[in-house]
């Protein structure tokens, strides 16, 4: 039984007439044998009484980390240790801070949740007395009245504990995705990493709302840093050693989240290095966006980068608001796009210079393609490979030509490989006319299975070809008759 | 294995490839074969340049599927926008550098298309 069988079997119970008491008792049964809402209120109260003791707890804590850091510390340690201890201690104290917060919100939802459900529960319990009463009640008018409100009783006790709980639930998501310090799980980092890099924040804003990784990138990363290789790891290590700030070093790992290879993150890195402790340079040169006011209010300003704007669609016809939200995942791209690499020129990082930039990608995007080429010729072919599907791909295409059936049989291999990674392989195939001439067509290869590679050719259809045929010259499937012969194929470098 | 025709690929379910592609990997070579393709000629009806195809891959590699399923605009015009929708949706739970690639395979046929009108 659920709701709609409960509101199917109120409107059957107000019939009147023959059927109307006929159908009434079974109503009222069916009601009887609704089960309440579950949940147990005083358990509930008890949780929340435990909540509020942390967060009691947590508040306490928080003064005396918040005093160690700001002054006993400092005066008994210096040097490298000292900055790193900051850190960390730093970091603690808003982790106590954001746990008060947290606590206190699940106190107040946990008491909120305890008084919805013991209201609906008591709504349901008078709902079923009155139904006892009517089933025992032999007037029939009388009767029907009091099943049908005890009837409405039980619904609304059924309203009431849905609407409690999944009120509940969406703050309790909320709070789980505040988290931040437990998504980074990686097995490479220790728990004070973990804590600085979880609660590194750009200034200008209220802390809880402007750290730099959120829980998607902390997930991201920490997937990316365990499928490291030692080497790259060392690498990685010694970057976020050198870091100047925890900031810094947030950003190093949001790039690596990103999904850049070590040597892009690297190169980034030390271009970032020299201001790695100006916090507000780097939120500045980094990412479009961050919250000058608190998470209550709503309001996220898109800040401006040197007075030009991140949100702008003058000069081009479309919205430029996937290349902002490029720029927000991505803090190289970002870096890209406010400085063109070249954070130590005046010239390079003006607002001038960034909202140039910031068109041209928008252009390069979504933009009519400037050159609109028209020839097939190998060469042309392996140009507009390399235009249009090498950075299409991610990968920088190779053109090899291929002469001959042991050419063709060597390469085969790695063909079947790029396109079981998911990388299709342009073709080239080429035929001859009874006079020599010669006729060339690109197609794709997109699929590979049992030794046969599936083609596409842009005329409109896909097919299979054997191993043999592609070595063989017998193409003819997959174009035509002129074109029978596999002359080259662009495989990723 | 038989070959299909540009109408029979167009009329291919793409979300649901997508997710018997992505998610169990035992539809792999059907996504990113007669998937890839049908995806292409979709959008290039729609009028999408490739680049702007690898640039949503970008997206989805550096901020994740489900990111790029709640962009206001994955692509710069509401009808082009209305047939990629559904694929991010469909595959906003899937592994983000699978789906960039499948992206990009689809950049890549599209652009095929593309060279393909300008050599007649």
């Amino acid at each position: 039984m659920d709701r709609g069988d409960l509101e199917k079997w109120r409107k059957m119970a107000g019939l009147g007439g023959l059927l109307g008491r006929v159908v009434l008792p079974r109503a009222i049964d069916a009601y009887l044998g609704f089960p309440g809402p579950k949940g147990n209120p005083g358990e509930l109260r008890g949780m929340a009484g435990t909540y509020g003791g942390i967060a009691t707890d947590a508040d306490g804590a928080q003064a005396d980390v918040d005093k160690l850091a700001k002054s006993d510390l400092p005066q008994v340690w210096v040097g490298q240790a000292q900055e790193r201890a900051c850190e960390v201690i730093g970091a603690v104290a808003f982790e106590l801070e954001h746990s008060v917060t947290v606590m206190t919100k699940a106190r107040a939802e946990l008491d909120q949740l305890a008084d919805g459900i013991e209201a609906a529960q008591h709504s349901h319990a008078s709902g079923k007395e009155a139904l006892h009463q009517a089933r025992n009640e032999g007037d029939f008018d009388r009767k029907q009245s009091i099943a049908i409100a005890g009837m409405d009783q039980v619904i609304a006790g059924y309203d009431q504990a849905k609407a409690t709980q999944e009120a509940s639930a969406r703050v309790f998501t909320d709070l789980a995705a505040q988290a931040r310090a437990s998504q980074l799980d990686s097995s490479h980092l220790d728990a004070a990493d973990k804590l600085v890099l979880g609660q590194s924040a750009v200034p200008g804003g209220p802390h809880d709302v402007n750290i730099i990784m959120s829980a998607g990138d902390a997930e991201r990363a920490s997937t990316k840093l365990d499928a490291l290789n030692d080497a790259d790891r060392a690498r990685f290590d010694e970057l976020l050693d050198e870091a100047r700030s925890p900031q810094e070093k947030a950003y190093l790992m949001r790039a690596l989240a990103a999904g850049h290879s070590i040597d892009e993150i690297a190169e980034f890195g030390a271009k970032i290095h020299p201001y790695g402790d100006d916090p507000e340079w780097l939120r500045d040169h980094l990412q479009p966006i961050y919250n000058t006011t608190d998470e209550t209010t709503g309001q996220t300003i898109p800040t401006t980068y040197a007075g030009a704007k991140w949100e702008q669609t003058g000069g081009t016809c479309v919205a430029a608001s996937s290349v902002t939200a490029r720029a927000v995942v991505d803090p190289l791209y970002a870096f890209q796009l406010t400085t063109g690499g070249n954070p130590g020129d005046p010239a390079s990082t003006s607002a001038d210079a960034f909202e140039e930039r910031f068109l041209h990608e928008t252009e390069r995007v979504y933009g009519r393609p400037a050159n609109e080429g028209s020839g097939m010729s190998k060469d042309e072919g392996e140009d507009a490979a390399n235009d249009e599907i090498g950075p299409a791909t991610g990968a920088e295409y190779e053109f090899h030509d291929l002469d001959s059936p042991e050419d063709r049989r060597g390469i085969f291999n790695d063909v079947a490989e790029s396109v079981d990674e998911g990388r299709p392989v342009p073709v080239q195939v080429e035929g001859f006319d009874d006079e020599g001439h010669r006729s060339g067509h690109q197609m794709m290869i997109i699929g590979h299975e049992d030794g046969m590679l599936q083609i596409y050719n842009p005329w409109g259809h896909t097919v299979w070809v054997s191993e043999d045929d592609f070595v063989n010259g017998h193409m003819e499937g997959a174009s035509d008759s002129r074109l029978p012969t596999v002359d080259g194929v662009h495989l990723p470098k | 294995m038989h070959g299909k025709t540009d109408d029979e690929l167009a009329a291919l379910d793409v979300p649901t490839l997508l997710r018997a592609g992505l998610d169990t990997g035992a539809g792999r070579t059907e996504l990113f074969g007669d998937g890839a393709v049908a995806a292409a000629i979709r959008l290039d009806q729609a009028g999408v340049l490739p680049r702007s195809v690898t640039f949503l891959a970008e997206i989805v590699r550096s901020g994740g599927p489900r990111y790029a399923a709640e962009l206001p605009e994955p692509l710069p015009r509401p009808a082009q926008t209305s047939v990629v929708r559904p694929w991010l949706s469909a595959a906003a739970g899937a592994d983000g550098e699978e789906l960039a690639r499948w992206l990009e395979a689809v950049a890549a046929v599209l652009a095929l298309r593309a060279n393909a009108r300008h050599a007649r």
